[in-house]
């Protein structure tokens, strides 16, 4: 797992909470908001007028939470464009290949793109502690 | 990578790490065997490179899994050894430990454990003679679901355990995620949008949290559960393995200042003793006497995968 694998987890992650607790957060804000409305409702003088009311603030809800998932998204999608550059200028300099550690204890493969193994790498408890 | 990224990534995957591998995450924890409770990177199952990571392989395995939301750091005492490695200073034993995303369904983890000893008995430079599995509390029901399909599955490795350990296992499951799965039930049929937002997030808790409920080692074992409201242990629907001698350590708050009554019924804080122990006791059996069985007044769970006098009756019963 590549340090800029799980900058990338993370990034996802964030933006799946903002997403969902966006989502969650206008469900209730909906469904708080429809009670006094159902009650204006019953009321023959004020129900007119508050359905266009009604009407006006589902309408204003709707557009701001679209917006925070807009923008979320937005944010994810600049981010991972800089992760993806970031990632890039550190292969072109030359670093360390990422290690295929994932797929270890399936077929076991012997993995073509493996560094020549280190005592860091393949060690017997220099790391232990 | 450090240890408390380490182990703030252990704690996500235990609390949604199912989430994380289903959307391909790359904070999810991949199913690993390592070489010792630090290491960064797995073992890669092929000989030549296990003969350069393994130098000296012994004929016996220790096998240590680690509980929900741990590393294999969690192994670790105080002196900065470990379980595995005074088992190989003592009786001559190769430790590996499983690092696994602790989030998954426990029969995935199962499976997957399975998968991977296969590979690496079939590539361990030296025939091995013995493995021993270790299991921390969830780490022992992954063993115990790992056994269940090797068997189905007639793996060879299941042949090299002649005895498996459980340290703080709850076999009988965690009365904790059952009121938990309770609570959030209620919560959720409650006709109050805050309630049911409460109940949705406490909801999102990992298949491998809520397993730990009722010990389910089968992915079928999980279906069935979702009308059923129901705090007290079930008895479990698979088997401990006849074949395998199977020794169980459990952790009790009970001591000089905590009451005998009130230890059995909260057993180590986590798991009751009726769970890690006496429920499945049978003084007639062979696979579980009560001598298979040793229980440690005022260790909390936590306490029990590191301590001193556990590793000295597991060492006992590694002999």
């Amino acid at each position: 797992m590549s340090s800029m694998n799980r900058l990338r987890g993370l990034r996802a992650l964030l933006e799946d909470v903002v997403e969902h607790g966006t989502t969650a957060v206008e469900r209730v804000h909906r469904a708080t908001a429809a009670r006094p409305f159902e009650i204006l409702d019953l009321i023959p003088p004020v129900a007119p007028a508050a359905r266009g009311v009604r009407l006006v603030h589902d309408a204003t809800v709707a557009g701001v939470y679209e917006t925070i998932r807009q923008v979320n998204h937005l944010v994810g999608v600049t981010l991972s464009a800089a992760i993806d550059l970031c990632d890039r200028d550190d292969g072109q300099a030359g670093g360390e290949p990422e290690r295929t550690s994932e797929s270890q204890t399936e077929a076991a493969p012997a993995p073509a793109a493996t560094p020549t193994p280190t005592p860091t790498s393949e060690h017997t408890g220099e790391t232990r502690g | 990578m450090g240890r408390k990224l380490e182990a703030t990534l252990a704690i996500l995957n235990g609390a949604v790490g199912d989430y994380l591998a289903r959307t391909g995450n790359g904070l999810a924890i991949e199913t690993a065997i390592v070489p010792a409770v630090g290491a960064e990177h797995p073992l890669r199952l092929e000989r030549r490179a296990l003969e350069r990571a393994l130098p000296g392989a012994s004929a016996r395995v220790a096998l240590l899994v680690h509980g929900l939301m741990c590393t294999p750091a969690n192994w670790e005492m105080a002196d900065g050894s470990d379980y595995g490695a005074r088992l190989a200073r003592d009786l001559g034993y190769t430790p590996v430990y499983l690092r696994y995303n602790s989030g998954l369904a426990i029969a995935e983890n199962g499976a997957r454990l399975s998968a991977a000893l296969e590979a690496f008995a079939a590539e361990y430079p030296r025939p091995i003679e013995e493995v021993v599995p270790i299991g921390y509390s969830m780490g022992g029901l992954v063993v115990r679901s790992a056994c269940h399909t090797a068997r189905l599955q007639t793996k060879k490795w299941l042949s090299l355990v002649r005895r498996a350990i459980y340290v703080g296992t709850p076999h009988l499951g965690a009365p904790l995620e059952r009121v938990g799965r309770t609570v959030t039930r209620l919560l959720r049929a409650i006709e109050d949008p805050y309630t049911r937002l409460v109940g949705e997030i406490a909801d999102l808790r990992s298949d491998g949290l809520k397993d730990l409920g009722d010990a389910d080692l089968r992915h079928e074992d999980r279906a069935p559960k979702a009308p059923r409201v129901r705090l007290r242990d079930p008895r479990h629907p698979v088997p401990l393995l006849p074949e395998i001698r199977h020794y169980l350590v459990a952790g009790g708050l009970a001591d000089d200042a905590f009451p005998a009554a009130l230890g059995a019924l909260f057993g180590d804080a986590l798991v009751p003793l009726q769970s890690a122990t006496a429920g499945l006791v049978d003084p007639t059996s062979d696979v579980l006497p009560p001598s298979h069985v040793k229980i440690f007044g005022g260790r909390s769970h936590m306490m029990l995968a590191h301590d001193p006098e556990v590793y000295e009756v597991i060492r006992g019963w590694c002999e």
